[in-house]
């Protein structure tokens, strides 16, 4: 595994377990939220299909 | 040597002095209300400015105003950089951060930032922001995250990295307050953003982390304090 260095103020120094550990936890938190995201946009754009207008007629409709 | 004369120079000697009394290299003297005779008034401290206090001169410290620089450095290829503790103090209420980058490697695909308090991130899932972007293109887009664990400022791209460059105004981020942000600079590639967001708790912090979601970053960072008046 590829070591990762962290910098507080002038001091350089390894990551730490908690670090790595943190770092995991994050890409699985980034993940969810751009998963989220997509299934959003998936949905959306299947109920305009559905619907048979484009996302400017729907703004339209809603404003 | 007659006495007279001993007793004659001593007179000029007093006089001398009362003219002059300087004692200490820096020492200036002003005149005072006793005539032929000028009061000492002793070399101040570094930084201080002669004014005028009670009808004579005085030293004073001037106050500070505007920004105060408090820290700064430069980084390179780490995964993550953070402000030295007690970074963020009493002395200032608010903070202005400017975070240069100039260099990216690895995989990196976003730039995030958090909170920092007792040398430990914060990764309470109390973050919450709301921004605006326009790229080079004409192509703009909204964005937002709500109670997340970290805020994410935007994308690097590993090619053009040097154009992830932002200010960032933290609020209160030492008070027993909610800390609040605004940020406004380039990221990825010609793409402008403007965010305003804030940490959903009254901790007090003292510090905060800028990292990217994988990869290593390379720039540098100044942090300035923002004078009440």
């Amino acid at each position: 595994m590829t070591k990762l260095f962290k910098q507080i103020g002038d001091e350089i120094v390894e990551f730490t377990e908690a670090d790595y550990a943190q770092m995991e936890l994050d890409k699985i938190e980034a993940k969810r939220i751009a998963d989220n995201l997509t299934s959003k946009e998936t949905s959306k754009a299947a109920l305009l299909a559905k619907l048979g207008i484009t996302a400017d007629e729907a703004k339209l409709l809603l404003s | 040597m007659p006495a007279d004369f001993e007793v004659a120079l001593q007179g000029v000697d007093t006089r001398l002095k009362a003219l002059q009394p300087g004692t200490t290299l820096g020492d200036l003297a002003y005149s005072s209300a006793t005539a032929n005779t000028n009061t000492r008034l002793p070399i101040g401290t570094t930084g201080q400015v002669l004014a005028v206090s009670g009808g004579v001169p005085a030293w004073a410290t001037p106050a500070t105003s505007g920004l105060t620089f408090i820290t700064g450095t430069s980084f390179s290829a780490v995964s993550s950089v953070s402000l030295p503790t007690d970074t963020f103090s009493t002395t200032y209420l608010n903070y202005k951060i400017i975070f240069n980058l100039t260099a990216a490697g690895g995989a990196i695909t976003e730039t995030r930032f958090r909170l920092r308090a007792a040398g430990a991130d914060n990764t309470s899932a109390l973050y919450s922001n709301g921004g605006y972007e326009i790229n080079s293109a004409g192509g703009g887009a909204a964005s937002s995250g709500q109670t997340q664990t970290s805020v994410l400022w935007g994308n690097i791209a590993t090619s053009t990295p040097e154009f992830t460059k932002f200010e960032m105004t933290l609020f209160s981020p030492k008070a027993t307050a909610y800390t609040t942000f605004n940020v406004n600079g380039s990221k990825g590639t010609a793409t402008w953003k403007a965010m305003t967001g804030f940490y959903e708790a009254t901790t007090s912090f003292d510090a905060m982390t800028f990292y990217p979601d994988a990869g290593t970053i390379t720039g540098s960072y100044r942090v300035y304090g923002i004078a009440n008046s």
